[in-house]
Order: structure tokens, then C-alpha cells, then sequence
């Protein structure tokens, strides 16, 4: 029998770093927020794949159904002469190509949704920061 | 042949054992809660104790007990896209073991399923309501 959708988080979150990593110009890719976001070139453009929450339902003893919340935060940097929306515009299509390339999320979740798109936090030339919201559900046995 | 309700739901209980799909069935007052059971249980049949009816049979001058199971609930895994399959086999299983023994092994004087319901629960945990009715004689006639 196929299944859909039992997996685990640390499995997720490695399956969603190999999907960004095929965005291959990006500098930085990095898990949680592991260290503070210097405002240093040689970084741009990035990825942080943030982990937001997780809520579990129990279904039986030993089956849990789990939404996991992910943001992708990825930053741009515009040159002098760079249109900083076009770029923003080009990594929203990026990241929603690597994340919806496998919605199954290499076989261990059972659905991906896009849920929020937010480019105004605080974006101004040079520098443009684009959050994208994930939904992902999946099942686990503990 | 008078008959009981303890025999004939015994017996009832021991039909569904006997399918070889249905991994657990339980006997219980009130309807369970699926989070007290695992995976490995499943598909499990749950059986509540159910509503009962004297019913007067005219020509034999008997009174029959009529037992009606509305509590009659399966609970099964599915991990595909849709569990429709799985439903059909088991429903067929439990059809066919009652089609086969009317009598509920000599307890009954008849049992029918009344009704089956729609799919019901959502991926991956999904439960079936079956409507049974079993009719027995008490041992009092009618005068």
C-alpha cells in the first residue's frame, strides 16, 4: 500500500532545504534563523527556511495528524541600475517552483499550500525581503 | 426456541471476528474513542449495545425481541487517494458473513442490515455506519 503523507518534520525540512538549494544562484540558504542577518553583500540573495509551529490531532494511539507553519524568508539585493520589484517578483516564482515542484515533499508529507505571500516588510532599494508562507500537512506516529 | 439477547449478540460479535479483514471487534455501552487504539488494530468493529423493541407476531402468537444496532460502526485505515476500495471490501465482508448465516449462528430468527452510510472521517482515519436489525423470539407468547 502506497503511502501519503507519514513522515516526520526533520525530514520535511531537509526535502525543503534540497528543493530551495535548486535555486542556484542564491548565496545563502540556511535552517531556522540560525544566526543574525548581517547586512553584507557576499550573502545575497538568501533563504531562510523558518520553523513556525506545529499543531498535532491525534487520530489513534499511535497516529498523529500534524500542520507544520514554514516561512521561507528570502532577501534580494538590488544593484543601482536592478528594478528591486522585478527581482522580488523573480524569487516568488523561484521559491514557488522549488516548493511546488514536490508538494509531497519527497513522500513524507501529504499536502504543501502556499498560504501568504508578504514582499512590504520593510523592502526599499537596495535591499527587498519577500516571506512566503507554508502550509504543510503530514502524519507521524509519535 | 427461545433466545437471548446476551446469546445473540455473543453470537453476532463472533460472526465479525470470524471476517479475516476486520482486525478488533469491540463490545462496548457507549460508542469508543479511536485515539484508545493503534494502527496494528485496525479495520476495528465497533459494536454498541443496542436499542430494543417487542414487536407481536401475529400468526405464531410470539413476541419477538427486536434488537436495532445502530451503534455499528467500522473504523478502518486508508493511506490512497481515496478510500472507496477498502470500504467496498469490507462492507462486501460483512454482507456476506451476515447474507451467509440469517440466523446469526442459530441465535436469530433474522438479521438484516437496514442501511450503510457514506464514508465518513478524513484522511487517513475513516469510519462506516451499518445499520443491523436482529429480530429474535422471546420466551413469552402473546394471549
Amino acid at each position: 500500500m502506497a503511502y501519503y503523507g507519514l513522515g516526520s518534520e526533520e525530514a520535511i525540512f531537509a526535502d525543503l532545504y534540497t528543493q530551495v538549494s535548486t535555486i542556484t544562484r542564491l548565496k545563502t540558504i540556511d535552517w531556522q534563523r540560525a544566526a543574525r542577518m548581517e547586512a553584507d553583500q557576499s550573502r545575497y540573495p538568501g533563504v531562510y527556511i523558518n520553523y513556525l509551529d506545529v499543531e498535532k490531532t491525534k487520530l489513534l494511539k499511535d497516529l498523529f495528524e500534524n500542520v507544520l507553519s514554514v516561512a521561507l524568508v528570502a532577501w534580494v539585493w538590488a544593484g543601482d541600475r536592478e528594478n528591486l520589484g522585478t527581482l522580488m517578483n523573480t524569487m516568488i516564482d523561484d521559491l514557488e517552483a522549488a516548493v511546488i515542484a514536490d508538494p509531497y515533499r519527497d513522500s513524507n508529507a501529504y499536502d504543501t499550500e502556499i498560504r501568504i505571500v508578504a514582499t512590504d516588510g520593510g523592502s526599499q532599494h537596495p535591499q527587498g525581503q519577500v516571506i512566503m508562507n507554508l502550509v504543510i500537512t503530514f502524519y507521524s506516529e509519535d | 426456541m427461545a433466545l437471548t439477547r446476551r446469546a445473540t449478540l455473543a453470537a453476532f460479535a463472533t460472526l465479525m471476528e470470524e471476517i479475516s479483514e476486520i482486525t478488533t471487534v469491540v463490545r462496548s455501552l457507549r460508542p469508543i474513542d479511536p485515539k484508545q487504539y493503534a494502527q496494528a488494530e485496525l479495520p476495528l468493529l465497533n459494536i454498541v449495545e443496542p436499542e430494543e423493541d417487542v414487536k407481536e407476531e401475529e400468526i405464531g402468537m410470539h413476541s419477538l425481541q427486536e434488537l436495532t444496532l445502530d451503534g455499528f460502526r467500522l473504523y478502518f485505515l486508508n493511506w490512497g487517494e481515496t478510500p472507496s476500495a477498502t470500504y467496498e471490501t469490507l462492507i462486501k465482508r460483512v454482507r456476506d458473513k451476515l447474507g451467509d448465516n440469517f440466523k446469526v449462528s442459530n441465535t436469530a430468527t433474522a438479521a438484516l442490515i437496514g442501511s450503510i452510510s457514506a464514508v465518513q472521517g478524513r484522511m487517513p482515519l475513516y469510519w462506516v455506519d451499518v445499520e443491523v436489525r436482529i429480530e429474535y423470539y422471546m420466551a413469552q407468547t402473546n394471549t
